[in-house]
């Protein structure tokens, strides 16, 4: 009884943090609906015997990205003026698409996917299991990413030269 | 000071210099308002005079003449070490109006804005002529003749706009955008101002482009801000990009004042200039009269004051380096440097009854001998301190921390420093061995032995490390001068200046009278006419008084030239380009003193 | 059963929060006195009960009835949701992570194995690091909710500082995670217990020395305490919480507290052995040479609690010791020392120690 009332509470926090971050028309509020939502599904990975997983949700996603977030988002803009906010009809039909897309295709893996194998993986997923499926199984991807991720930060330090010097 | 400077004036003006006098050993010439840039020129460019310094700018109200206004300009020359004071009368007395000299020394600036503030004299070419001292919606300028001592100041309303707790008054911001150098576009919102001219507000539907920089008012209250002042910075991120001094929140009028009460009541206002080293003050203001006066005080006398001023000297310094360290987070070091402070202080009250007003020199003398066991105390205050300064260079000479806040932070190169006129321990940290008490030795400097620590970089540490020996040089000169301390009287024995003694008061007539009429008004120590400027070595620098007699009581016009003026008036280009954290540590090597800064 | 259990929770909670809560005061009180005492100051000294001073010890009483009698001051304009939560959240947070440290080895009571720590997590000190990483949130809402140019920008470098400083701490502990093969914070309290070379205590300090620098100075960081106070540096910018009064300003003042304690806490069970006596077995204390004094197994525990708590208070006065020596950093040197210095040493530490391990096992 208790884990499901549990597990309906973050849900609901979830959803309801996603819900404001499409909602609110303030940045900040928005970024902390995000991390209202990441902190409940923090709490949903550990209701899943996946401690891990939930803390490292909360120390780098809740804990680092989006402070990340806010503290661009409070440097650059200060919330008092923010104008009206002005819709852009095309783009607007463009995001709707992509956003479609998106959905699509994350319905689509979530659908096809054998959720009972990852569901006990999950629940024996300490860090010695994490560490051996990302270091063995999936080494080339893991390797991609972090490639991806370098040269995403390469080229963000030169566009940021860049402007430094314009 | 020397001749040759008037000579050379003479030679390369022809009839454009008015006048020279050699008055008190001044050099003076009085030229016409169209050759002063001319003679400026010359003054700083002829290698025969190298006029490196502009020590001073202020005037002289005469209403009654026609050429109402008398500008009163001070040269030093570093280099050669002589002086000059070049005197200037604006043509209309309505619309007074000279050229500007900062193009030539960068110190120009602020004493402009200071003699317009005061005067109304309008300086053209001056970029960016405000008040200094006085706030904007001040009415008239208060050391006029035509001012009174009392005059009253409608009150202003409150200054439009607090959107957000952010102060934001459109015409102060105007104000001081103009002091941070860069043209702002009109402002697209509450809270921050627009950015500079060169990037654009709005974007091409109109809608504004989020601002890259901010302004923060650090000041009036601020902890750091002691001595209240306030400074205007524009930040991007931590680094600051543009930075105005707003000062003259402690201006009490205490040349107006010193002009309307007599010379030795005005003693007690300048222990409120510098109020950490008064007795230095004391001993300036003194000096000054003693110059127009024409008396040589007992050697006694001197001693006394050149041990006072010492005494202060230490206290004016550990109060700058504690402050300082304190500010960078050394909260320790600057209790213990206070607590070394706390006996010199008491040192000082055992000498002159006060701790801070300490009105200890009289015209003509001091006020007071030694008490006894003076010898002893201060050998014991001074081991207190040397304790707490060992103490203190353990902490933080060897601390990374600290060297990484103050090595190379708040530089200044020692041409940038002499165009700003600025002296004392912030020059010398530059390398340039510019001291008073050597370059023109009063009150007998001469006989004691001791050196003058210079710097090489001119940044944060240079200073403290000036500031840290400079102490213990002044330490060793009291010392000196408690060994070879010479006897005999405090005061000089003119009967004009110097009242007799109580036995003499209370038991003769002659000696009543006498008393009496030094203390009545209107016949008090009266200097003959003339005009001196007397200066000594303060805690800062070059503390100047220029006085100007018409041969009564009270002094005509009574100037002070802050050695704290001129760093202040450097700061904002010295922290443009620093970053937040370094406003208050390089501010606290500044050692501003309100009480002297703003008068 | 359960009601056992349930009592046993209760009595875990009820013992933890007091401890923290009156070690936190206690240090508000230390802090004053201690900084007193190297300044050649008297120190607090003034309030008094019938006359009684007992050395400035009601002065904490003092400080909690004068911050909530103090009126409670929203800013205009600012929002007062978030304004509120923020110390809320930073007070919060900082004693929820004190869940995870162990006080003393598991003990039975009534045939139940009860942990002397509040939740059994075994992930330890991620769990630390959690809190303390969402933590940055309360300075940085409080600082932007309070709508204040100096708050703004302690905030700004609060958010800036704590990330940068979570990624050194985080590295310089694995090298133990390596050492010990677990997360638990209990498991490498345990594996502090034998002895190193028949006389040292077999303590995490010696086996990473450089670790447990790079940690401390990590964790002063995340403190926020001088040398690292930058976001709430007074005599710049007076800090985050400047537009904070009464109670509100006292739990952002408390959690700092707590945070040193969790901080010592965490220094103590990862290097300083936890709970471990030195020397001291089941059995009794095995001393160099062949000395052996017994203690009855029934003792062990409350030694064991004592020890733990021997070992905060002397992390707790270490901290406050460096706070009131040094002088501060500038943001830019801070970031620096971060990510230039303690950052690569923390890697190499890690590095060393995989060698380490791969070359002696």
């Amino acid at each position: 009884m208790v884990p499901q009332l549990l597990f309906l509470l973050l849900s609901v926090i979830a959803l309801l943090g996603a819900g404001m971050l499409l909602l609110r028309r303030d940045p900040i509020d928005g970024a902390l609906a995000l991390v209202m939502t990441m902190v409940a599904l923090a709490g949903l990975y550990l209701q899943l015997v996946a401690p891990v997983i939930a803390a490292l949700q909360v120390i780098v996603y809740a804990g680092a990205i989006m402070v990340l977030f806010l503290f661009v988002t409070m440097f650059v803009r200060r919330s008092e003026e923010h104008g009206p906010l002005h819709r852009n009809r095309p783009v607007f039909g463009v995001a709707l698409l992509v956003a479609a897309l998106l959905f699509g295709l994350l319905a689509n893996v979530a659908l096809r996917a054998d959720l009972s194998s990852a569901a006990a993986a999950g629940s024996s997923a300490d860090l010695r299991a994490i560490a051996e499926q990302i270091f063995s199984a999936d080494l080339f991807p893991f390797e991609l990413v972090s490639v991806l991720l370098l040269v995403a930060m390469v080229g963000v330090v030169v566009l940021a030269r860049r402007g430094e010097e314009s | 000071m020397s001749q040759y400077v008037l000579d050379r004036l003479a030679q390369e003006l022809g009839p454009e210099l008015i006048g020279t006098h050699a008055q008190h050993g001044d050099e003076t010439a009085l030229v016409t308002p169209q050759a002063l840039r001319r003679s400026a020129l010359l003054l700083r460019d002829d290698p025969a005079l190298a006029m490196d310094m502009l020590v001073d700018i202020t005037a002289v109200d005469h209403p009654q003449e026609a050429q109402r206004f008398e500008v009163v300009y001070h040269f030093h020359s570093l280099h050669h070490g002589h002086r000059v004071r070049l005197k200037v009368r604006p043509d209309s007395a309505e619309e007074p109006i000279l050229d500007s000299l900062t193009d030539l020394w960068k110190g120009a600036d602020w004493l402009e804005r200071e003699t317009f503030d005061m005067f109304g004299i309008r300086f053209a070419g001056h970029p960016d002529l405000r008040r200094l001292l006085l706030y904007p919606e001040f009415q008239g300028h208060p050391l006029r003749k035509d001012y009174p001592i009392d005059g009253e100041q409608p009150r202003i309303p409150e200054r439009a706009g607090y959107p957000e707790c952010d102060y934001d008054a459109e015409e102060d911001s105007e104000r001081r955008a103009k002091g941070l150098q860069r043209a702002l576009s009109p402002r697209v919102g509450p809270g921050v101002a627009a950015t500079n001219g060169s990037r654009a507000t709005h974007d091409e539907d109109g809608y504004p482009v989020p601002r890259q920089s901010f302004f923060l008012d650090m000041g009036p209250s601020h902890p750091a801000m002691h001595g209240t002042i306030r400074i205007s910075v524009e930040l991007e991120g931590e680094k600051i990009i543009g930075c105005d001094a707003d000062i003259g929140f402690l201006h009490r009028g205490f040349e107006k004042m010193c002009e309307n009460r007599t010379f030795n009541q005005a003693i007690v206002y300048t222990d409120r200039l510098n109020y950490v080293s008064p007795l230095i003050n004391n001993v300036g203001w003194a000096m000054t009269i003693e110059k127009l006066l024409g008396v040589e005080v007992p050697e006694r006398c001197q001693a006394l004051r050149v041990l006072a001023s010492e005494i202060s000297r230490v206290a004016d310094h550990l109060t700058c380096v504690a402050a300082s360290t304190m500010e960078v987070g050394a909260f320790t070091a600057f209790l213990y440097l206070i607590e070394g402070r706390e006996e010199l202080y008491k040192l000082i009250e055992r000498l002159c009854g006060g701790r801070v007003t300490t009105t200890y020199t009289r015209i003509g003398g001091v006020a007071a001998d030694l008490p006894d066991g003076f010898a002893e105390a201060m050998q014991a205050a001074f081991a207190k301190t040397r304790e707490m300064m060992s103490d203190v260079v353990k902490l933080l000479n060897g601390n990374r921390i600290f060297q990484d806040r103050m090595v190379g932070v708040g530089a200044i190169s020692a041409a940038d420093a002499i165009s700003y006129g600025i002296t004392g321990p912030f020059l010398r940290s530059t390398g340039v061995s510019y001291d008073v008490r050597k370059a023109a030795p009063y009150c007998g400097y001469e006989q004691y032995e001791f050196e003058v620590p210079v710097g090489s970089n001119g940044d944060n540490w240079d200073r403290y490390l000036v500031r840290m020996e400079e102490m213990r040089q002044a330490m060793r000169i009291a010392e000196q001068v408690m060994a070879t301390l010479p006897g005999g009287p405090i005061r000089v024995a003119d009967r004009s200046i110097v009242p007799p003694p109580k036995s003499e008061v209370y038991t003769t007539i002659e000696g009543a009278m006498n008393h009496f009429k030094l203390t009545m008004a209107g016949h008090g120590v009266s200097p003959p006419p003339g005009e001196a400027y007397g200066y000594v070595e303060g805690g800062n620098g070059e503390l100047g008084f220029y006085v100007v007699t018409d041969g009564s009581d009270i002094a005509y016009r009574a100037h002070c030239r802050p050695p704290c003026l001129a760093p202040m008036s450097a700061l904002p280009s010295i922290l443009t380009g620093e970053t937040v954290a370094d406003v208050i540590a390089t501010f606290g090597t500044v050692n501003m003193i309100g009480g002297e800064l703003d008068r | 059963m359960t009601l056992s259990l349930f009592v046993i929770a209760l009595v875990k909670v009820l013992v933890t929060v007091i401890a923290v809560l009156t070690l936190a005061a206690l240090l508000t009180w230390a802090e004053r006195k201690q900084s007193a005492v190297m300044q050649d100051r008297i120190g607090a000294n003034r309030a008094k009960i019938f006359g009684v001073r007992i050395i400035g010890l009601w002065h904490i009483i003092a400080d909690a009835v004068k911050m909530m009698t103090k009126e409670d001051f929203v800013p205009p304009y600012s929002n007062r949701f978030l304004h509120t939560l923020a110390p809320f959240l930073a007070f919060f947070l900082s004693l929820v992570a004190f869940a995870a440290i162990p006080m003393g080895d598991s003990i039975q009571i009534a045939g139940h194995t009860v942990d002397m720590r509040l939740a059994p997590i075994n992930i330890g000190f991620l769990f630390i690091f959690a809190m303390t990483s969402i933590s940055v949130y309360a300075v940085v809402l409080g600082a932007w909710s309070s709508r204040n140019r100096y708050a703004t920008l302690g905030g700004m470098r609060a958010a800036g500082q704590m990330i940068s400083y979570e990624l050194a701490m985080g590295l310089s502990v694995l090298g133990l995670v390596m050492l010990y093969g677990t997360l638990d914070l209990l498991q490498m309290a345990r594996a502090q217990g034998g002895l190193l070379w028949g006389f040292l205590p077999a303590w995490g300090i010696f086996y990473q020395p450089l670790g447990f620098i790079l940690l401390l100075t990590a964790i002063i960081a995340e403190t926020k305490r001088a040398p690292f106070d930058i976001p709430e540096a007074e005599s710049e910018i007076i800090g985050y919480y400047l537009e904070y009064s009464g109670m509100k300003f006292g739990m952002f003042f408390m959690a700092e507290f707590v945070t040193t304690i969790v901080a010592a806490g965490l220094l103590t069970t990862l290097y300083f052995g936890g709970f471990q006596v030195p020397y001291l077995l089941a059995d009794g204390f095995h001393l160099p040479f062949g000395l052996f004094l017994g203690v009855p197994s029934a003792l062990i525990p409350w030694l064991q609690f004592a020890a733990f708590w021997f070992k905060v208070v002397f992390f707790c006065w270490l901290l406050l010791t460096i706070r009131w020596t040094l002088p501060r950093f500038r943001y830019d040197q801070l970031m620096n020392l971060g990510w230039k210095i303690l950052l690569p040493l923390a890697l190499v530490n890690l590095l060393a120690t995989g060698a380490g391990i791969l070359l002696l096992s």
